[in-house]
């Protein structure tokens, strides 16, 4: 007799087609389900971040970032003999325009906290996106006054040797990511970064700072190649591959509307710090008025790179509604329109 | 770069020069200067830069007419008497040279920026290069290999 249906194996234990179809068909129900059901039972991320009031520059900001570190369980066991890289926010200078930048006093306050808590070292670091004159950058946002009279040194990430890994995040295609080889030599990185909106991301916070690290004598500037692969899927990747220690978010003068370069100074009074980047930016866009699961970055990093949903982020400090300072988005621009907190 | 780069090599006639002028003349900013690339955002032109506009001004000195990029060498002229880095001071004098607008007393300029080695230390080799470099050929960097015959 001859058989309708080719048989998948032999004997008398072969399967026909039809019942190779079906456990196939049963098979992929069962681990979609399994997968479904892991992602659903998946632990919620949790994390802090903490807010504290800053009405200007000229406070005692070391002072409130110990503070911070206190509310957030960093003892100083933990950062003894540590070396910490600041990474702040440079992009570009404008005269008349400081809020492009973390202001340099913000990054005095960061080092006198991480040294009053027995750093061994700190440092700072960064590699501007845009503009190839790193030094005048660094002289013309009054940071080297600062680290000068401080005695802290400053190195340029766009013209430093590189040391390749594979991309752990794989949300762009690049295969690998090429980071400072300075980085080997320090134990904390710490993103110091500007609180703004942003043209293309809606918000540039602690994350999307890292940008920065990325050497430009190998991405070119502005950080072409990662640009190409994609704003969101290279902030998602460096993050995910670089795993940051800390931030530390600079919002007591921010920028609102056409940012990160052309928008409009933004007065919040604070400061924002937490030893997860994703949930201390998503607290951030909640101070500005922006619902972080609109920010696209912010959503992928969802339970991943961190907590963004608020019942998942243990506040400390100040309430977010207590300081709470919509800021300005622009209807033209298609990354913040519909991106409002209500 | 690639344009002085084959321009110096005994190329300035090659295609590809040509469409690189048009490039970077397509690139200039309305009111002067060079970014880094776009000359505008979402409707909002961008910032000019020293060692852009200067380097854009070398790379098509010669080959465009002079009103073209004429707001590009006044803004430049406004800027480099304060730009006091390697690559800001480097590039704008170049530029400037390229187009035979270097200021008067551009030598204690880079002098300045050389005795800034104090607060900073020591340049690194390109960026001390290239802040020496206008001191070697203060009318552009096309001076430095005029001798080499063409290709």
């Amino acid at each position: 007799m001859a058989h309708s249906q080719t048989m998948i194996g032999h004997g008398d234990g072969g399967w026909t087609r039809r019942e190779f179809l079906y456990a196939l068909a049963g098979g992929i129900v069962l681990a979609s389900g399994i997968s479904a059901g892991r992602w659903y039972f998946r632990p919620r991320l949790q994390s802090e971040a903490f807010v504290a009031k800053a009405s200007d520059y000229g406070g005692n900001l070391s002072g409130l970032m110990v503070e911070g570190f206190r509310e957030l369980g960093v003892a100083p066991e933990e950062i003894r003999g540590k070396r910490i890289l600041l990474k702040p926010n440079l992009v570009e200078t404008s005269m008349g325009a400081p809020h492009i930048n973390t202001h340099p006093l913000v990054l005095r306050g960061a080092i006198e906290a991480f040294l009053r808590l027995g750093a061994a070292t700190v440092m700072v670091a960064e590699g501007p996106g845009h503009r190839r004159d790193t030094l005048a950058v660094y002289e013309e946002s009054g940071l080297a006054d600062v680290l000068t009279e401080d005695r802290i040194r400053f190195h340029d990430l766009n013209y430093i040797t590189g040391y390749t890994v594979q991309n752990i995040g794989r949300q762009s295609s690049l295969r690998t990511l090429t980071f400072p080889a300075l980085f080997k030599e320090v134990d904390w990185i710490v993103s110091v970064a500007k609180m703004k909106t942003h043209h293309w991301t809606g918000a540039t916070l602690s994350m999307k700072n890292l940008f920065g690290v990325m050497p430009g004598i190998y991405y070119g500037w502005p950080k072409n190649v990662l640009h190409h692969a994609g704003i969101e899927n290279s902030i998602l990747d460096i993050n995910a591959t670089l795993k940051p220690h800390f931030a530390i978010v600079d919002g007591i003068v921010g920028m609102e509307g056409d940012g990160p370069i052309m928008g409009d100074p933004k007065k919040v009074g604070v400061v924002v710090m937490g030893r997860n980047l994703a949930a201390v930016d998503a607290t951030c866009c909640r101070i500005m008025g922006i619902d972080p699961h609109k920010v696209s970055y912010l959503e992928r990093a969802d339970n991943w790179l961190g907590p963004i949903a608020e019942g998942s982020i243990e506040q400390r400090g100040e309430a977010i509604a207590a300081v709470r300072t919509n800021f300005n988005l622009i209807d033209t621009i298609p990354a913040q329109q519909g991106i409002r907190l209500v | 770069m690639a344009v002085c780069a084959l321009r110096n090599s005994g190329f300035a006639q090659h295609q590809r020069v040509s469409d690189g002028v048009r490039l970077l003349l397509d690139r200039q900013l309305p009111n002067g200067g060079w970014n880094y690339g776009n000359t505008k955002v979402f409707g909002v032109e961008l910032h000019p830069a020293p060692e852009s506009t200067g380097a854009a001004l070398q790379a098509v000195a010669g080959l465009v007419p002079y009103q073209e990029i004429k707001k590009s060498v006044d803004y430049l002229r406004a800027e480099v008497d304060r730009a006091r880095t390697p690559i800001g001071l480097g590039w704008g004098l170049l530029g400037l040279g390229a187009w035979g607008e270097a200021p008067q007393g551009s030598s204690d300029l880079i002098h300045q920026a050389l005795g800034r080695q104090e607060r900073y230390g020591p340049y690194d080799t390109s960026s001390l290069a290239l802040l020496l470099l206008p001191l070697v050929a203060p009318g552009g960097i096309l001076e430095v290999h005029n001798e080499r015959p063409p290709m």
